[in-house]
């Protein structure tokens, strides 16, 4: 009892002394929230409101900040201050925001920016990206472009303003091929189409007289792979967008799924099938010469490279389910990482390597998910009744798939279209498209973004 | 060799080559000859530009809604506003309709006995006020008057004041909890700075690799809780390398965070009391983002 009452008292005592020493005043942070940023990004200015062949010159400058807007919000990152909450009006002069008239409006970032027509006919739009809180310009770039151009050089702002404020690329200045699709479900029309990602700029390459399905991009060049039954043919296509040029890989009549290319872009690797067994199969686009990868007796299907072209992820029934395998790029060291219930199908890794995205099925449903390469950290994105076929924005961080919903579901029953999705789930968005779409494949960057960088 | 090594070599050679064919009739795979893969074909050149970049009809461009609120406004101005039945002559001010006050109802009287009633007769109710006999020329003398009771009453407050510290002083014990209560204040300090900050931290989610970035910052504050120049990430290396683009972005995050929390008030008396410069705020998203 005593030594009890003893050893108390030595703690109060040692208590007491620590009164006299202070410690360096030490907050560890460990929560924060993730709501949007809000960002304000007021009409470009014109030096001078002229007349142009696209419209008068602060009317572009309208549409290039309702793009710019359009664009960030879609990521679900940031939030747009109403424009009539506005305090201050942004002239074309070069002078600094204020940034007092901001503040009240909780405005985190602002987006600033001129027009002006130069002599040779050409478009200059100059752009300053201002940190309202810490009141400083942290960014500041001008282009010149032809006027009919105002829209792309909105979506390369768009992706100079987002990659400063989140520090990976932007996919703005990107686009889209898709099939699609129009008719009854018995006779439906496919036809290969292009757009912008933001869904403006619908173009068909293809005029619906033959069957395409599966196009893919080529994850550094401006070109696409796709199959195509011409004249009842499968064939495997290369379309260079910008020169406008068709190409033939080859005929692989027992082609069972769609070409992809590697991440340098020289090879194709795709899955062939000989007496009911399909293979993983690889072709140089230089030589032409066909490698094959896997021999298995259970079916390997749609294989997808690493973004550093050193291993394939792909699925395969070899263990008596569909499930993910990855192997090393000469067909090695095969290992099986999906082991959740259900099957699962078209993965797809990410550019950024640290994730491959897949199609999941079980319990009556499809779904788009994630795992990490070895085969940890499985979250489904998607909850709807079929979505499938994911394919990944340039930077990694976005998905876009296709959903289908059942046939009793009123008019739009079993029609697909295009939706997107981001990492964490939440922000899933409706891409719109003039008709019924699937097989979303993204591009890369185009090239005046890269250059840029 | 005797007899039964014989026959016991003779038995396992027999059973190997049984296995080995085995083996050769009833896996097909091994003499089965690997699948040649399909021959390439020659590149064939497709121009179809012409036929096939149709040009996708232009969904009809829906006018935009106009987002504003505002009701449409007249052009033309309101009518004024007249009086059903115009007074002939303006009325004056005086002829401002009274307000009829309701009168309360009176209250019962109580019943006053006689003896009380005679009271009241002969006894005031409240007295007159009597003339102030405050006079100006005495004022100076009553104001040095007050002075000189306050300096013979002060000095015997004092010594009752320092004769009751001073038992108090003798009764006091030494207080062993101080130290603690101390800690406690400044637990709370740091949860109270924790929590606000966390309000104003808007993380980068998503961003690669985020979930293990951290970052200290060094928070200088004035004695009114402002911040007394801009906050300093410690030790963070150059960060405008463009390998650095996601731990800038987080910095900055942590950068806004302070800037828009400020002032910190609740810090002021502690930093007074300790003699300390700044507040070290050290942001670890591990564990919100579950890395």
């Amino acid at each position: 009892m005593m030594a009890s009452r003893f050893g108390i008292f030595l703690i109060l005592l040692v208590l007491a002394g620590t009164n006299a020493v202070h410690a360096q005043l030490v907050v560890d942070v460990n929560r924060g929230n993730v709501e949007p940023v809000p960002i304000a990004v007021p009409e470009f200015a014109p030096v001078e409101d002229v007349e142009t062949p696209t419209g008068k010159l602060s009317d572009i400058g309208a549409s290039i900040s309702d793009v710019i807007t359009s664009n960030l919000i879609s990521t679900g990152l940031f939030r747009a201050v109403d424009r009539n909450a506005f305090i201050e009006k942004i002239t074309a002069a070069p002078t600094r925001p204020r940034f007092a008239a901001w503040r009240p409006l909780a405005v985190q970032a602002l987006v600033t920016g001129r027009l002006n027509m130069l002599p040779n006919g050409n478009l200059r739009v100059e752009f300053r990206l201002w940190d309202v809180v810490g009141e400083v310009q942290m960014e500041g770039v001008g282009y010149t472009t032809p006027v009919s151009n105002w829209r792309r050089i909105a979506h390369v702002i768009s992706d100079r303003i987002y990659s400063r404020l989140t520090g990976e690329e932007g996919y703005f200045d990107t686009r889209i091929v898709y099939i699609a699709e129009q008719g009854d479900p018995l006779s439906r029309v496919k036809r290969l189409a292009i757009m912008d990602q933001d869904g403006a700029n619908q173009q068909f390459l293809t005029d619906g007289s033959y069957l395409v399905l599966t196009p893919r991009f080529s994850p550094n060049r401006q070109e696409i792979t796709y199959l195509s039954y011409f004249n009842d043919r499968p064939r495997v296509y290369l379309y260079n967008i910008l020169s406008n040029k068709f190409e033939v890989l080859g005929d692989f009549p027992n082609m069972t799924f769609a070409p992809r290319f590697s991440p340098d872009g020289n090879k194709v690797i795709m899955s062939l099938a000989e007496d009911g067994n399909s293979d993983i199969y690889v072709m140089d686009l230089r030589t032409r010469k066909v490698t094959r990868l896997t021999d298995d007796p259970g079916i390997d299907t749609s294989p997808s490279y690493s973004p550093d072209g050193s291993r394939i992820v792909f699925n395969s029934d070899r263990g008596g389910t569909q499930q993910l395998y990855v192997m090393d790029a000469d067909g090695s060291n095969v290992q099986r990482i999906s082991f959740g219930r259900g099957r699962y199908a078209t993965p797809v890794w990410s550019p950024r390597g640290d994730l491959v995205a897949f199609t999941k099925i079980g319990e009556g449903k499809f779904r788009i998910g994630v795992m990490r390469p070895d085969g940890s950290g499985e979250r489904l994105l998607t909850n709807a009744y079929q979505d499938e076929g994911p394919t990944w924005s340039p930077n990694g961080r976005v998905l876009m798939f296709f959903r289908t919903p059942p046939y009793n579901q009123g008019a739009n029953g079993g029609k697909p279209s295009l939706w997107s999705v981001d990492l964490t789930g939440y922000n899933e968005r409706q891409v719109p498209t003039p008709f019924d779409a699937s097989d979303p494949a993204w591009s890369p960057p185009l090239p005046v973004t890269t250059r840029q960088r | 060799m005797s007899k039964s090594e014989t026959i016991g070599w003779m038995f396992s050679a027999s059973l190997h080559l049984g296995v080995v064919t085995v083996a050769l009739v009833g896996l097909p795979d091994w003499s089965k000859e690997r699948l040649t893969p399909p021959p390439p074909i020659a590149i064939e050149f497709v121009k179809i530009a012409d036929k096939t970049q149709v040009a996708a009809p232009e969904p009809e461009e829906k006018p935009q809604e106009q987002t504003a609120t505002e009701k449409p406004q007249p052009n033309y101005a309101r009518e004024e506003v007249v009086a059903e039945a115009p007074a002939e002559a303006v009325p004056l001010p005086d002829a401002k309709p009274v307000k009829k006050v309701t009168e309360p109802k009176p209250k019962p009287k109580p019943e006053i006995s006689a003896r009380n009633k005679l009271i009241a007769r002969t006894a005031p109710q409240s007295k007159p006020k009597p003339p102030s006999r405050l006079k100006s020329s005495r004022i100076a003398a009553l104001i040095d008057r007050s002075i000189k009771e306050e300096q013979e009453q002060a000095p015997k407050d004092e010594e009752k004041k320092e004769e009751k510290v001073e038992q108090k002083k003798e009764e006091a014990k030494p207080d062993l909890l101080s130290g603690l209560r101390g800690r406690i204040a400044t637990a709370n300090l740091v949860t109270a700075l924790s929590n606000k900050m966390a309000s104003c931290w808007r993380l980068p989610a998503g961003a690669k690799g985020v979930e293990d970035m951290r970052v200290t910052m060094k928070i200088w504050v004035t004695s009114d809780g402002s911040l007394l120049r801009p906050p300093e990430p410690v030790g963070v290396g150059d960060i405008n390398s463009p390998e650095n683009a996601f731990f800038r972005v987080f910095v900055e995050s942590a950068q806004r965070a302070v800037a828009l929390c400020a002032p910190f008030p609740e810090a002021t008396e502690y930093l007074r009391e300790t003699g300390q410069q700044y507040i070290l705020f050290n942001f670890d998203p591990s564990q919100f983002l579950g890395g």
